[in-house]
């Protein structure tokens, strides 16, 4: 038999609350002061409190506070005559459960005393997740699903030598990873791991990037820069989205991986490379080599040795895994304690679609555990974060990203004043030259003139 | 609105969603947590701390 106790000191508000819990079936303390209802709360050791903040003797904030300095762990949910934000802030800071204005819908309390006794109940029950002290230890390859096993099996042999490998994958599946694994496992593996994403440098800089440039090679090269494949040294380059290579670098790029031998733009000294290469693409190269939009002779090049990494989709077992791994690395990184999945939230992970695969699953799972409170993460929660805007969720950014709402919030502004960037640039209060430079950083397409 | 007012919202929005847990706020807005420092000082954003001054202004 759960037990409530009721602290206002309206005699009305108490009696209501009174008599509707015990028609449900609860015990019911009630007391009209701070210092009456935390002796009763350390006699009885209720399950559930409601409080009100406002108490003749004193703040119900402080009365909040002496509970949770006890070890008890009943649940508090605070009520107020006021909504005021900064005062809820206050409370579930100080460990509240929940917070409630007057006027009181019963209801509402009734929802909130029946989820404050679940996350009790849950809290209980299940033990907890080991800790994991060593972030290290957690950028590792999770599964246990057949096709996982195939990738690990691969990965073995393949760190045993230096041929080019080329992964084959949807976003978000996780082709780095494999990438490191590759590498990490592999007796070069104290040499330096360099990544190049194809798709987010510049056309014109990509060359620079990958084989550096002599000083004076074009305008604004000051002195000598060493490329990516250089400072891979002995070690491996990872070349991500390699299908959105530019068309003339692909050329070069197959006689540098034929003869391992590049040139700094603006050079004429042949360089040896050493570096091993992996590259990958979540775009079918195969189908690009066809119509003509990716080398073909690259192409059959790089194929020689291709990985296959699965969707989630097609390895469901492992979404139990990924998460049991995620809410450690995410406590880690946020300092929560969520270790506690509310009845019915496996449930719906392994229901989900998701097509931004285990990039998105980790990013659902991170907006979630900031909505939890305490150590249960609750299904509410979870649906919430999977209702709202999913497309971020699969590119890997926060639905509260700054840059991400910064382009929305320009590109809308842009908008409403038909597309004039000196205008947009007035509303917004910047200069003509910074709104150009983040129109070219958030690549914010203008539509085409009628 | 203009592109400061923006972020300043922006951020206040956050901050006030995470109850002032820069870790958990600097995480959503996919910066660092000592950046998210920085804009706070230049946004002069201010978290209401003193509990009793509210207390007061609630009951009065």
């Amino acid at each position: 038999m759960p037990k409530i106790l009721v602290i206002d000191d309206e005699m009305p508000i108490l009696k209501t609350l009174e008599l509707f819990f015990q028609k449900k079936g609860y015990t019911v303390y009630t007391a009209p002061t701070g210092r009456e209802g935390f002796d009763l709360f350390c006699q009885q050791k209720p399950d559930v409190v409601i409080l009100d903040i406002r108490l003749p003797d004193q703040s119900g904030l402080e009365v909040l506070a002496r509970m949770q300095a006890t070890d008890y762990a009943g649940k508090v949910i605070m009520i107020t005559a006021f909504q005021d934000m900064e005062t809820a802030i206050q409370a579930m800071k100080h460990g509240a459960y929940e917070y409630i204005c007057k006027p009181l819908d019963i209801e509402e309390i009734e929802k909130a005393v029946e989820g404050a006794l679940q996350t009790l109940t849950i809290e209980e029950d299940i033990p907890l997740l080991e800790a994991v002290k060593d972030p290290q230890k957690l950028e590792v390859i999770i599964g246990k699903s057949e096709n996982m096993l195939e990738i690990f099996k691969m990965i073995g042999v393949l760190c045993q030598n230096r041929a080019p490998v080329l992964i084959q994958g949807e976003t978000g599946t996780g082709k780095e990873l494999v990438a490191r694994m590759i590498h990490r496992n592999s007796p070069y593996s104290q040499e330096p791991f360099v990544t190049l994403d194809c798709s987010s440098v510049v056309e014109t800089l990509i060359e620079s990037e990958l084989f550096g440039h002599e000083k004076g090679a074009f305008t604004g090269a000051n002195r000598v820069s060493k490329g990516r494949i250089e400072a891979a040294g002995s070690g491996t380059l990872f070349l991500d989205e390699i299908g959105e290579l530019p068309v003339n670098l692909q050329g070069k790029f197959l006689g540098f991986l034929q003869r391992r031998e590049f040139m700094r733009v603006g050079g004429n000294l042949a360089l040896q490379a050493r570096c091993r290469i992996i590259a990958a693409s979540n775009r079918d190269l195969k189908e690009m080599a066809k119509q003509g939009t990716f080398k073909e002779d690259l192409y059959y090049r790089l194929k020689v040795i291709t990985l296959h990494v699965p969707p989630l989709r097609e390895r469901l077992p492992d979404i139990p895994l990924l998460v049991d791994h995620f809410l450690q690395k995410i406590n880690l990184d946020l300092g929560t304690e969520v270790s506690i999945l509310q009845n019915g939230v496996m449930d719906r992970l392994m229901l989900h679609p998701w097509t931004g695969n285990v990039r998105e699953l980790e990013n659902a799972l991170v907006e979630a555990i900031v909505r939890a409170r305490g150590k249960v993460l609750l299904l509410d929660d979870l649906e919430k974060v999977l209702a709202t805007d999913d497309d971020l969720l699969k590119r890997g950014t926060s639905a509260y990203s700054l840059e991400e709402m910064e382009k929305r919030f320009i590109r809308k502004t842009l908008a409403e004043v038909g597309w004039s960037r000196t205008e947009a640039a007035k509303q917004l209060e910047i200069s003509l030259p910074t709104l150009r430079k983040k129109i070219l950083k958030y690549g914010i397409e203008f539509p085409e003139p009628e | 609105m203009t592109l400061e007012e923006w972020e300043r919202e922006h951020i206040l929005t956050v901050l006030v969603k995470t109850d002032w847990n820069l870790n958990k706020a600097a995480h959503l807005l996919r910066i660092s947590v000592s950046e998210l420092q920085q804009k706070i000082r230049e946004h002069r954003l201010e978290q209401s701390k003193d509990v009793s001054n509210k207390q007061e202004h609630l009951e009065g």
